[in-house]
């Protein structure tokens, strides 16, 4: 008798032998990815961690007032890890919030106490410091604006 | 139309802008924000209102609504540096009447004056 | 991250008899401003003309909600379009562009249909931003291909050659990472077409600060795959490539 299948993506053109395809356990994760989880941690603690988690996978198109909330950016979350690399750890756990844009934005207060805000765009990140200035920077000066931020 | 200056507007604030802690400033960032009308529509009334219709995706709450007088925040922009003309236009829609919009792009810096210049009254079921 | 990349450069063949590819997938995730119901219909609408045939894959039938949860289907296709020479797949966040099963029509032909593509999709205005871009092939050999490679295993001064061995690691050519796969126990094929065999893949990808899709998506493309061949023709012993009557330009 002739048996068919549902058809499949191809995701993969081959299935390793039984023995060799069991995955890795739960508690087991690759280096890279343990890596971003634990900067985040590190950077934002666990609440900035969850909603960073939340936005990934939650927030895709047509969320918001009269659905117009844009999508999660890729890159504005690769910007952000890009400035966190940098940033200082702080007791002071920035905020983590999504525009309506679909750009990560950071909120925090500095030593002398003023806001300072960072919305990671897919070009940059727009900056703003409370009694002070507000500006725009490129990936390119995103390291040099976490370690100016931190003062 | 035009929303006289001496209504009172309100902006939903949901999970994706408020932390536990921090209110995001870029709820207030933009053009053509939207608002809602407490001339036309109660609060009380808009709290069923905006949970019926826009609590999406899931885990995404109404927090609280962020209250502002219309001519207060056309003052906002004028005084501010570089001066930022802001009006507020009725824009009904179909599922909420007392819908409208913030005219004029309001930058970071204006959108953080305005956020300190809200009354904030918060949902009860939060 | 620093580069590593100890493979080393060798004379790239053209072509290669019998052709060992199995599998061939030029693929972008992206993110996008339509829901997935709008999104099918009009990407249908402007492949169509190449595309005739549409197939729906089982994944659909899951409700979006419990899609959305699994982070593990964020990226698998629901759903296939096929013309004569190749088969695109299409997903809420993935699209990619497959040769057709054992069907490989060479580099020029795969170019110049993800050039087609990509010129489509950025007509279309689908996708408002590109978050990865990748190049994977599969190549499928009978044979225990371990003993072919130049990469070897050992247990202390022993060589290892075990019947059954899965080996992976990550190599990196700034901006690329590659993902080198290299089984000698697998299973090409679905049912009476099933071959078991070893699999030697490599899939070349970059993020999404390190390309502009409709700026040098293409040119990416092409970058990927020399690093795709590059690592196989790298790994392969000089007797074994012969074995296989490359030819040259």
């Amino acid at each position: 008798m002739t048996k068919t299948l549902p058809p499949r993506a191809r995701q993969s053109a081959y299935t390793p032998n039984d023995d060799l395809s069991g995955s890795l356990p739960s508690s087991i994760r690759m280096a890279d990815e343990f890596h971003r989880e634990e900067l985040l941690m590190e950077k934002l603690g666990t609440r900035g961690w969850g909603r960073l988690l939340y936005f990934q996978r939650c927030y895709s198109q047509g969320w918001g007032e009269n659905g117009k909330g844009q999508p999660l950016s890729p890159r504005s979350v690769e910007a952000l890890f890009r400035f966190l690399e940098a940033l200082p750890t702080s007791e002071n756990k920035p905020s983590v919030f999504l525009t309506d844009e679909g750009n990560v934005e950071l909120g925090w207060e500095n030593s002398a106490d003023a806001a300072v805000q960072v919305e990671f765009t897919p070009d940059g990140a727009e900056y703003f410091i409370e009694r002070g200035t507000e500006g725009t920077v490129s990936h390119s000066g995103l390291a040099g604006l976490a370690i100016q931020l931190a003062r | 139309m035009h929303v006289a200056g001496e209504e009172n507007v309100v902006r939903a604030m949901w999970t994706d802008k408020y932390d536990g802690e921090r209110f995001s400033a870029s709820a207030f960032k933009g053009s053509d924000l939207s608002v809602s009308r407490l001339a036309v529509i109660s609060l009380d009334d808009h709290w069923p209102l905006f949970r019926d219709r826009v609590q999406f995706p899931a885990g995404r709450t109404l927090l609280a609504f962020a209250e502002i007088n219309v001519s207060k925040l056309a003052a906002l922009g004028r005084t501010h540096a570089p001066q930022i003309t802001l009006w507020v236009d009725a824009v009904p829609l179909d599922w909420n009447p007392a819908h409208a919009e913030v005219r004029g792009n309001v930058t970071r810096g204006l959108a953080n004056r305005i956020l300190d210049a809200v009354e904030v009254h918060w949902s009860q079921l939060r | 991250m620093n580069d590593f990349f100890p493979i080393p450069g060798v004379t790239l063949p053209t072509r290669i008899s019998p052709c060992p590819i199995v599998d061939a997938a030029l693929e972008i995730r992206f993110v996008t401003s339509q829901s997935w119901s709008v999104l099918a219909g009009l990407f249908f609408a402007l492949v169509r003309e190449r595309y005739t045939s549409q197939v729906d894959l089982p994944l659909q039938q899951l409700p979006e909600e419990v899609r959305r949860q699994d982070s593990s289907l964020t990226y698998l296709p629901l759903v296939q379009f096929y013309s004569d020479s190749f088969l695109i797949q299409l997903g809420p966040r993935v699209v990619s562009l497959n040769a057709l099963p054992r069907r490989y029509p060479g580099w020029t032909a795969v170019a110049s249909e993800i050039s087609w593509l990509l010129k489509t999709i950025e007509h279309g205005g689908l996708i408002k931003e590109a978050e990865r871009l990748g190049t994977r092939y599969i190549d499928f050999f009978a044979d225990d291909i371990f003993p072919h490679l130049i990469l070897r295993s050992q247990i202390a001064d022993t060589p290892f050659q075990p019947r059954e061995l899965m080996l992976t690691t990550v190599l990196r050519r700034t901006p690329f990472t590659a993902r080198l796969l290299i089984a000698n126990n697998a299973v090409v094929g679905q049912q009476a077409d099933a071959k078991t065999g070893s699999i030697l893949e490599v899939d070349v990808w970059v993020g999404a600060l390190d390309f502009d899709l409709f700026k040098n998506g293409r040119d990416r493309f092409a970058e990927a795959h020399a690093i795709v061949k590059q690592t196989f023709f790298g790994l392969l012993t000089p007797e074994f490539l012969a074995s296989l009557h490359p030819e040259y330009p």
